[in-house]
């Protein structure tokens, strides 16, 4: 997870296409526009959804309590392999617990915690991106000197050391990963304000006697909506793949508390005799991020291609 | 033209602002965080000790004094001692980064020469089946978290067949599995990025001409169309060298590989604060120095990003 910076060409202007993504976005989205599903993005869709259900209502389809050890029945195997029961479908783990039912907990922290860090990470960086944009001067000088910092910095050993001199939790592990990735969206606003504040309808409200926080609510974010779905889909893969990393590293969520990232690393030391511990909650993380990354990558190219590689 | 020295000069205060930010951030962290004395002594500390320690890091004195001083240790190269093994917690650091450093190295090889020949490839057989095989492979590899594509690895090769070790630092045979893993990312990034380069380039007229001409397709490729091609290819795997230090931090826990970030995640475990605070602020130097040092290469080979 670490192994992933953000790709950015030393020589190029931040977010090429962001600028004439939010002035043209809204008038092509609000045309006819017919959207092409392919049956890739439907399966992806498809699969996220039922995903999301399946979380939903996992206290409800969960065959067995997630938390609830029962040692008598250690390391089972998934039912179709000989010694397993469909009483406990993808197996048990060395302490007993039904894996199925912790998977589909293990859905919900990992989907809870990846929408409410993105939407810390999205109202963060917006702010900050439309207030750098519009009033300029030193206050744009500072923002965007952060965000040039925290891209040229690893976040994820930042992280490491806030975790151990504040301990582990779970509002740590939130507030983390709603900081992590709040640059995307302060870089695109900011670059997309920079040229809609120069257009005629803010000058009109303006004239009209608009304050300046009023323009930016009511003239400029509108119009910003279409670019901020779009990075909210890409960082949410980043996202989900850091609290699972966290949680791999067991800095992130605690046992007995079922995480994918932890349920893969408790397997590790039975991968001899029980592979199915670490390989299913990993087969879970890896089809989710693979539909979240397949879904992002087709709403960047449906409301603006020029992102493209950005 | 805007000079190299100029040029160099801005990005190295931008690194060296970087680092200030980075080194001041995790000292409000620990300031934050409630009483340092208790991150910085075992649990079991006698209050005399906590008192002795409290008076020698001067926690009385005002904040920006304080400031100083812990800069002041920094550059003399005190991170404070371990708390569980009585060494000095750079030293400690130090031991481990050739494992951590040859990891990542063999990561980069592997990534560059797979990810670049697998993405010429695509290019090459662009539109039929065997591009979209390519693709497909690449995003599985990059959906796939180091993590699980590792364990995934040591169950094969490992376990199945007992071909590799799986844990540990030994011969060659051991560095194997890690380095596949770690590379299994930037791997997937260079080589779309070397199809999407190659495609671009191989559009252009000069390579119309080159065909009008009479050349061969493989000097077109080798001599006109890679040059090209290798600009935005260079940026992006210095950038990625960066992110393999760290993202060895995750590769290293999976083998039990005995590297910089494998201590840094042990410590946390261990409540040995100052060897966090060491490999933390190692990692993010080497970090931030590998992209100052791509900055400068870039623009030794292309002036025209000296402007920007």
């Amino acid at each position: 997870m670490g192994a992933q910076p953000l790709t950015r060409p030393a020589g190029s202007p931040p977010v090429a296409g962001a600028t004439n993504l939010a002035t043209t976005a809204l008038a092509r989205t609000s045309r006819r526009r017919t959207w092409r599903i392919s049956p890739v993005i439907a399966v992806c869709m498809a699969f996220l959804l039922l995903l999301t259900l399946a979380s939903i209502f996992a206290p409800l389809i969960a065959p067995h309590d997630p938390l609830r050890q029962a040692l008598s029945m250690r390391n089972r195997p998934p039912a179709w392999i000989s010694g397993g029961s469909v009483d406990h479908l993808l197996g048990t783990d060395n302490l007993g617990y039904d894996i199925f039912s912790r998977l589909l907990y293990g859905a919900r922290i990992s989907l809870a915690i990846g929408v409410i860090a993105t939407i810390i990470g999205a109202l963060l960086g917006t702010a900050l991106g439309l207030i750098a944009g519009f009033f300029r001067g030193p206050t744009e000088w500072v923002i965007m000197l952060a965000v040039d910092a925290q891209l040229a910095t690893p976040f994820l050993v930042i992280a490491i050391a806030t975790i151990a001199a504040f301990g582990k939790g779970l509002p740590i592990l939130i507030v983390l990963a709603g900081v992590s990735g709040w640059m995307g969206f302060a870089r695109a606003c900011r670059s997309s304000v920079l040229s809609l504040r120069e257009r005629d309808f803010v000058a009109a409200a303006r004239a009209l006697g608009a304050t300046d926080w009023r323009i930016l609510a009511h003239h400029i974010l509108p119009n910003l909506w279409s670019i901020i779905l779009v990075i909210v889909t890409i960082d949410l893969r980043r996202v989900i793949l850091f609290e699972a990393s966290l949680s791999f590293l067991g800095l992130g969520v605690q046992p007995p508390q079922p995480s994918w990232g932890s349920m893969i690393d408790k397997g590790r030391e039975y991968l001899g005799t029980a592979w199915w511990i670490s390989i299913f909650p990993g087969l879970a993380l890896m089809l989710t991020i693979l539909a979240v990354s397949l879904i992002g990558d087709w709403l960047r190219d449906a409301l603006d291609p020029t992102l493209r590689n950005g | 033209m805007p000079s190299f020295g100029r040029f160099l000069v801005a990005r190295g205060v931008r690194a060296a602002l970087t680092i200030w930010i980075v080194v001041s951030a995790v000292f409000i962290i620990l300031r934050l965080s409630g009483d340092p004395v208790t991150l910085l002594l075992s649990e079991n500390a006698t209050p005399d000790q906590i008192e002795s320690l409290r008076a020698r890091l001067g926690l009385d004195a005002p904040l920006f004094v304080q400031y100083a001083r812990y800069w002041a240790s920094l550059v003399q190269g005190d991170f404070g001692d371990s708390l569980r093994q009585r060494q000095p917690a750079l030293r400690l650091v130090f031991e481990r980064m050739p494992a951590t450093l040859q990891l990542a190295a063999a990561a980069f090889g592997l990534a560059v020469a797979v990810g670049l020949t697998l993405g010429t490839f695509a290019a090459l057989l662009r539109g039929t089946i065997w591009d979209r095989l390519a693709m497909s492979l690449i995003s599985v590899l990059q959906s796939g978290p180091a993590f699980f594509v590792g364990i995934v690895l040591i169950l094969i090769f490992g376990v199945r067949f007992g071909w590799l070790p799986s844990s540990g630092r030994g011969d060659a045979k051991s560095l194997i599995l890690p380095a596949i893993t770690l590379s299994g990312f930037t791997m997937a990034s260079l080589a779309r990025l070397a199809r999407s380069a190659l495609l671009d380039v191989l559009r252009l007229d000069y390579i119309r001409t080159a065909r009008a001409k009479g050349l061969g397709e493989r000097a077109i490729l080798l001599r006109h169309a890679f040059r090209n091609a290798a600009l935005p290819l260079i940026t992006v795997m210095g950038l990625e060298l960066g992110g393999l230090v760290t993202g060895a931090v995750i590769t290293e826990t999976v083998f039990a590989w005995p590297g910089v970030g494998r201590l840094a995640v042990g410590a946390v475990s261990t409540r040995d604060y100052p060897v966090v605070q060491a490999s933390v602020l190692f990692i993010a130097a080497i970090f931030v120095l590998v992209n100052f040092l791509v900055d400068c290469s870039y623009a030794l080979i292309d002036p025209r990003v000296r402007g920007a």
